[in-house]
């Protein structure tokens, strides 16, 4: 991985009619990443990436893909014919059959790979004569995923790779994600809310709540900086302020005390021993707690 | 494989029109034989007075006068009704759908992270559907020299294909206001009832102030009438679907998905 | 030689969880000295992890003096006595490990408090449950 930035947003802000969709979103996604961009419905995950492939019009701020624009006509051409995108719904044109949208994306794309695409058709089992019309959604997914990765994209934009795939399909998809990075010097960035699936192979996240960025980083670094340390009380757990630094969250629940620590973690277990509480457990964070505390509403 | 696409598209719409227009524009022949032994029983005291009074008789008169013979005839029936009416409706059929009508099937996200410009593809599918269009106005009319020998009649090819020509280039603004609206809606609905609006209303225009008869260009009137082609109406009628087709694209151009 | 496919939702990282698989193997005898360990590419397909996450599993292997990675050639085990030593080690502490652990479980104490306490420990901040 180095230090080239594929895409950066800068104070990116997008209003459709009365609804702001992103308000001052920064993102940098480092060139060979595979990138999860996380956030909640409606947070503003579908609209970043269409900026980013010049399906919209940013109201105001930066977006940049390669260093480009993508809103001039030249240079969002040029993005376009290295950037692979497969949408949420994977809708693709459903008077083609599986062959015809083959041989139509290919005639895009003069890097395109016919091995590959004989390897793909075999790995996902995909027979060149079928209608686009009956397709299920699994399949659908295939198709579009092939047309993908077949076309020597150096970013591959995905929406949601894995939804309504059953876990045998979607470790497929993973599969062939990974040996895409691996074998193709390119970087993935990807929507999902399938957070075990981006712990699995992401190793850098964003998480945007409400059209901006909360959380971003390499995932590693965010999992080590997270600590959740669990308190459990003879008694009622009292009702305290937590003053060590780095503190994000105190919940308490029955005779139970819950701190989530952003790198402050012995701090915290220093400052509430004083307590005197039963036990005092620090149990490793995973990203679905990260997200769950990023995204709660500031009230 | 923009233009393929385009096809794709479009094939069931071209194929309607291009049948449809062909048996209308065929079947008037036929009529023909009704029309002669019909006609002649027809005279002047078959209008009413309230006809008189607009004016209509005397149009009522010519139009009976003018059918007596079979140039007449097909003049008549089939350029200045069949093939300018419906040739109107079925040039905006074709010219409705693109790009925002893929939106509501949802594959225009596929097709604009193609990396083609939003240009390129207006002018695929309007570079498409003005091709069928063309085809459809020139082989329709083929029709009539073609079957006017089976009743002993005859109409020249050149004829045909001289009104082929005013039919098109009409029908070309109104497939290039049908591109335009469909740019402003994403429906299919929208833009075909506005377009098929428009085209009524300027109907009525037309009757009410002859200098803005657009479909008298279309029926080829003055060729008809004295050989010589609508040459200011054809030329009008391609700046119109131009600017009409220009302004799609900057629609397009300016749109959030 | 198989590796286990890690656990993504585990706390640990999916890195650290490698580099402790290839230890171990070397530890039981699984990988011997001199022996190859598979490419990026493939090992990264076979798990289905980031191949930047096997990458860096293998850098800190290198950097420990594990394995070594030779231009062109690949991954492999490196001949380094301190890898003996370790599992030496290994293997006595490994034994510590059980008795502390059928100790605890004759105590009563059931294998999921035992994993709390082990990792409670290990953060340096147990204090005993006040009950007798």
């Amino acid at each position: 991985m180095s230090d080239r930035t594929v895409i950066e947003t800068a104070g990116l802000w997008k209003r459709y009619d009365d609804i702001e969709a992103l308000r001052g979103l920064d993102l940098r996604v480092p060139h060979g990443s595979i990138f999860g961009f996380l956030g909640r419905n409606g947070a503003g995950k579908t609209t970043t990436i269409k900026v980013l492939l010049g399906m919209a019009r940013p109201t105001r701020g930066e977006a940049r893909v390669f260093g480009l624009s993508p809103f001039e006509p030249h240079s969002g051409v040029d993005i376009r014919g290295r950037v692979a995108f497969v949408s949420d719904e994977k809708d693709l044109y459903d008077y083609m059959t599986v062959g015809e949208i083959i041989a139509f994306t290919r005639s895009f794309y003069p890097r395109w790979n016919s091995n590959l695409e004989q390897q793909y058709l075999r790995k996902f089992d995909l027979a060149t004569g079928r209608a686009i019309k009956g397709l299920s959604r699994g399949t659908r997914t295939k198709v579009a995923l092939l047309l993908a990765l077949c076309r020597g994209a150096e970013l591959l934009i995905l929406d949601e790779p894995t939804s309504g795939l059953d876990p045998a399909m979607a470790e497929d998809v993973l599969q062939a994600l990974v040996g895409h990075v691996a074998g193709e010097e390119s970087t993935i960035f990807f929507s999902s809310h399938q957070l075990n699936e981006v712990e699995q192979i992401a190793d850098h996240v964003a998480i945007i709540e409400r059209g901006q960025t909360v959380v971003s980083g390499p995932l590693d670094e965010l999992r080590a900086q997270y600590q959740r340390i669990q308190l459990v009380f003879d008694g009622e757990a009292p009702d305290i302020r937590v003053h060590a630094p780095g503190t994000h969250s105190v919940r308490r629940k029955g005779r139970v005390l819950t701190i989530l620590s952003a790198g402050g973690g012995t701090a915290v277990v220093d400052e509430v021993r004083g307590y005197r509480p039963a036990s005092i457990d620090v149990t490793p964070v995973t990203l679905k707690d990260i997200f769950l505390e990023s995204v709660k509403t500031e009230d | 494989m923009l233009w393929h696409k385009a096809w794709l598209e479009t094939r069931w719409r071209f194929i309607s029109a291009l049948l449809i227009l062909t048996v209308l524009a065929g079947g008037n022949v036929y009529d023909y034989i009704a029309a002669q032994r019909l006609l002649p029983r027809l005279n002047a005291t078959t209008t009413t007075p309230a006809a008189e009074a607009t004016g209509l008789g005397d149009a009522l008169r010519e139009a009976i006068e003018l059918q007596k013979n079979f140039r007449g005839f097909i003049w008549y029936q089939a350029f200045r009704q069949n093939l300018t009416q419906m040739g109107v409706f079925f040039a905006i059929l074709l010219g409705c759908g693109g790009l925002l009508s893929e939106s509501s099937k949802g594959s225009a996200l596929f097709t604009l992270s193609l990396p083609v410009t939003r240009r390129r593809l207006l002018g695929a599918r309007a570079g498409a559907g003005l091709a069928q269009w063309l085809a459809v106005s020139m082989i329709a009319p083929l029709s009539i020299p073609i079957l006017a020998p089976s009743i002993g009649e005859h109409f020249s090819i050149v004829d045909a294909l001289a009104h082929g020509l005013c039919v098109f280039f009409v029908g070309a603004v109104f497939f290039s206001l049908a591109s335009f609206l469909s740019t402003l809606f994403g429906d299919i609905w929208r833009p075909l009832l506005i377009a098929i609006g428009i085209a009524c209303g300027l109907a009525i225009v037309s009757f009410a102030s002859p200098q803005l008869a657009i479909f008298s260009v279309m029926d080829g009137e003055s060729y008809f009438r004295n050989g010589t082609l609508p040459w200011a109406g054809l030329l009008t009628s391609a700046v119109l679907a131009t600017a009409l087709l220009y302004s799609a694209a900057e629609t397009l151009e300016r749109r959030d998905f | 030689m198989i590796l286990l496919k890690p656990n993504p939702s585990s706390g640990v990282p999916i890195y650290l969880q490698l580099m402790e698989q290839v230890k171990h193997a070397i530890e039981t005898g699984a990988l011997k000295a001199g022996e190859q360990l598979p490419s990026i590419r493939p090992l990264a397909e076979e798990l289905v992890v980031n191949p930047n996450t096997v990458a860096k599993a293998y850098r800190e292997l290198e950097h420990e003096g594990v394995i070594e990675l030779r231009q062109g050639a690949g991954a492999f085990v490196s001949d380094t006595a301190t890898t003996k030593r370790d599992a030496e080690k290994l293997k006595a502490a490994k034994v510590l490990v059980a008795q502390g652990i059928e100790r605890l479980r004759a105590r009563g104490i059931t294998d999921e408090e035992i994993r709390r306490l082990v990792e409670a420990e290990l953060a340096g901040i147990t204090e005993g449950k006040r009950r007798e």
